[in-house]
């Protein structure tokens, strides 16, 4: 068996002459929960769409557990669970009915588990899927992207109609099924302290490219805030290693710099050249998010 | 500029393909007007393009911005869309009528035929009220296919029952040339109570109709179709139907064409032995229905194949393979309730008809064929060659075998037509399916729900 989910090598998609994902290349490991955030229009559910298969790229490629996301066979897309950002559900039927019609798809399908998610997540199972909320659509939508007990599951904006209670315990059984070793999940979402919660990799898109691929918390260490206040002021070109996004201040003396693998043995040397105080933030992770697209 | 015309400037140069479609009808007006006279068929095909897209798309675009759920309007701008509405269908009146009225002058002439009595209107004002008739019912028309395709099916037969037996009732007041006009009128004033107050309107219906139905919801026959489809197994044939089709069970699908399509086909029966005059227009709608039925089946097929790509294991050519073997049966599920009565009516009345109906049956069932292969090929961005063979369908090709294929008519003709459909649809099955191989679902993604009771 392939120890490799999910492998992508340059992919590039186009369409017209927009330039959707330029160059992606990444890998995923079963275990990995990796959160994908992006502006709107940043490639997140094109990016999703093209691992899967369901777009073609315009070059590179994908694959999933050893085999060319657009030639799975039949085997590895039953080890796939997704959950689209616009549902697939079939508005006549009830949610009952649409589970077990699902299921007819599946050789190994988890009845029991979707009975207590549905439970859990109060999803009426009973009621015609035309009459359910954007929320509850949402819920089943996921409950029949678990049945299958995929090894892969990519759920794009799973949480974005869900009211903060619901998106909590969403989090929480998701964290619950992500915890078993052999799974990897592909969770995209702009709800940014909710990746944080659950995603142990991060994947930042913006304009088609792949701006962070990385762990979490190496990210967080990674990218911090320096608030710089002087005595006198700021000399006119401020040089610090690995700038973002340097602000001053319009007094001149003080200034923030958003920098990328700041060396701390290198802050009494800058402090000592500036002439001014450095303090050092720890960002989040919307923090983060926030400064990389400013 | 006011609200409205900003709105209607807006509708028309948003669209890409409206904008490419004017300028296109707007180059051959231009070229039919210099020709004098002997362009005037050009000069009429030039107005259609320009006007066919707007006027079609009016409506949906109108309730898709007036829904409660997309953005917040209510109340005033719903006036200013109606006013929107109103200014466009006007604008696309002239679009009509001037270029006739330059190349003719029909506003000298006096009016002929029926139209006498107190209302001595000239020729070109009837041209105008006919186009701005059929302008405005084609935008109430397809605005209420986006609220439920069944209330446009019923609306369709309401208009339909009017034209056919109200021109009768003011044929007697020597009027006839109005029951269109006063068609569109009834259906402006009444769209217009309903889309400014259509909450109120709608709960007020809702009680009368509980009440009358002795508390039940009046929802009963969507109810009852949809027991019909929400049982029976769960192989995963009827799985795989339910997602294509939108029912596990295609006798839900032929219920449905029973309901909408068994009053409609005698209606039709009875003036299909000759399709010249003013009959051409029914023939076409008639006729219009088959690829119709056609491309919608395909298309929200072709869409819906995307949640059976992880799900069915099928590569691509499978998929199209098992999205073609559905269609075809549901294709034969839809027109059946056509084909039936047809048959049964000839064999009933006139016997010696039958091999002409049958004959015309297939060259019908063919031209729908024609239309769902040219919706499976459409699986990709839409390039010039699409856009070009669905125009040469809708504005050439279906006109032309409305106007030289009656129902009783020779079956040669029947034949013919059955002949040159069958290897349209197979060169664009061809087509489609090598057009398949490379189907991006990021393209055809599934349409927005548009919620229908949310005004």
């Amino acid at each position: 068996m392939n120890s490799l989910a999910v492998q992508v090598s340059g992919l590039h998609k186009s369409i017209g002459p927009r330039v959707i994902l330029d160059g992606i290349s990444s890998q995923v490991r079963p275990g990995d929960v990796i959160g994908v955030i992006g502006k709107n229009g940043a490639g997140k559910t094109t990016l999703l769409e093209a691992l899967l298969g369901l777009s073609p790229p315009t070059a590179g490629s994908a694959s999933i557990f050893g085999e060319n996301s657009l030639h799975m066979s039949a085997g590895t897309k039953a080890r796939i669970g997704f959950v689209p950002q616009q549902d697939e559900l079939i508005p006549m039927l009830t949610g009952q009915r649409q589970i077990e019609l699902t299921a007819a798809f599946y050789s190994h399908w988890d009845g029991a588990l979707l009975k207590r998610l549905a439970e859990n997540w109060e999803v009426p199972l009973d009621r015609r899927i035309a009459v359910l909320s954007g929320g509850e659509r949402q819920k089943l939508s996921t409950l029949l992207a678990l049945g299958n007990s995929p090894d892969l599951l990519v759920l794009d904006e799973p949480v974005s109609s869900l009211d903060p209670l619901a998106r909590r315990q969403f989090l929480q059984q998701l964290l619950e099924i992500a915890s078993d070793e052999r799974r990897a999940v592909i969770f995209s979402s702009h709800i940014v302290s909710d990746l944080e919660r659950v995603a142990n990799r991060i994947w930042i898109l913006k304009d088609g490219r792949l701006l962070w691929d990385g762990d979490t918390d190496e990210l967080k260490n990674s990218i911090t805030r320096l608030h710089i206040r002087a005595t006198r002021e700021l000399p006119a070109t401020i040089q610090l290693p690995g700038v973002l996004i340097l602000r001053r201040a319009t007094d001149g003396r003080t200034a923030t710099a958003t920098v990328r693998d700041l060396s701390h043995e290198s802050l009494p040397v800058l402090e000592q050249q500036l002439q001014a105080q450095i303090e050092v933030e720890a960002l989040g992770l919307e923090d983060i998010f926030l400064e990389l697209h400013s | 500029m006011s609200a409205e015309a900003r709105l209607v400037r807006t509708y028309l140069l948003a669209l890409p393909l409206v904008r490419w479609l004017a300028a296109a009808g707007a180059l051959v007006m231009a070229l039919a007007l210099i020709g004098g006279v002997k362009g005037s068929v050009i000069l009429g095909l030039g107005s259609l393009l320009a006007v066919a897209a707007p006027a079609m798309l009016l409506g949906p675009a109108v309730r898709i911005i007036s829904s409660g759920s997309s953005v917040r309007l209510r109340p005033a701008a719903h006036r200013k869309l109606l006013g929107m509405m109103c200014l466009v269908v006007v604008l696309l009146t002239l679009v009509m009528v001037v270029p006739q009225w330059l190349l003719y002058n029909l506003g000298a002439l006096p009016a002929q035929g029926d139209a006498r009595g107190f209302l001595e209107v000239t020729s070109s004002l009837r041209f105008a009220m006919g186009t701005w008739s059929v302008l405005s019912l084609m935008a109430l028309l397809f605005f209420f296919v986006t609220v439920k395709p069944g209330h446009s099916f019923a609306f369709a037969l309401l208009v339909m029952l009017w034209a056919r037996f109200g021109g009768r009732w003011l044929d007697g007041l020597s009027l006839p040339f109005l029951t269109l006009p006063l068609t569109a009128l009834a259906g402006w004033c009444a769209f217009s109570l309903w889309f400014l107050r259509g909450p109120r309107l709608a709960s007020i219906t809702q009680r009368l109709l509980q009440a009358a139905g002795g508390g039940r919801n009046a929802d009963f026959l969507i109810r009852t179709l949809q027991k019909v489809q929400d049982t029976g197994s769960t192989g995963r044939q009827p799985a795989i139907r339910a997602y294509l089709l939108g029912s596990p069970s295609l006798k839900g699908l032929l219920w449905a064409s029973l309901v909408v399509l068994l009053p409609m086909a005698p209606m039709f029966l009875l003036q299909m032995s000759s399709h010249r005059g003013p009959r051409w227009f029914d023939a076409l709608s008639f006729i219009g229905l088959f690829p119709l039925a056609g491309v919608t089946q395909a298309l929200a097929a072709t869409r819906r194949a995307r949640a059976l790509w992880l799900r069915a294991g099928l590569n691509r050519s499978g998929l199209f393979n098992l999205v073609e073997r559905e269609l075809l049966a549901a294709s034969t599920l839809v027109l059946a309730p056509i084909a039936v009565p047809l048959g049964v009516l000839s064999v009933w009345g006139h016997p010696q008809l039958l091999a002409a109906t049958l004959c015309y049956i297939a060259a019908m069932a063919m031209i729908a064929l024609v239309g769902m292969y040219y919706a499976m090929s459409l699986v990709q961005r839409m390039t010039f060659l699409d856009y070009a063979l669905g125009m040469i369908g809708l504005l050439a090709w279906l006109p032309l075998v409305a106007l030289l294929l009656p129902a009783f008519g020779s079956p040669l003709r029947s034949i013919a037509t059955t002949a040159v459909a069958a290897l349209v649809a197979y060169a664009l099955r061809i087509y489609a399916q090598r057009r398949w191989e490379h189907l991006d679902w990021r393209v055809l993604r599934p349409l927005l729900r548009v919620p229908g009771s949310r005004i």
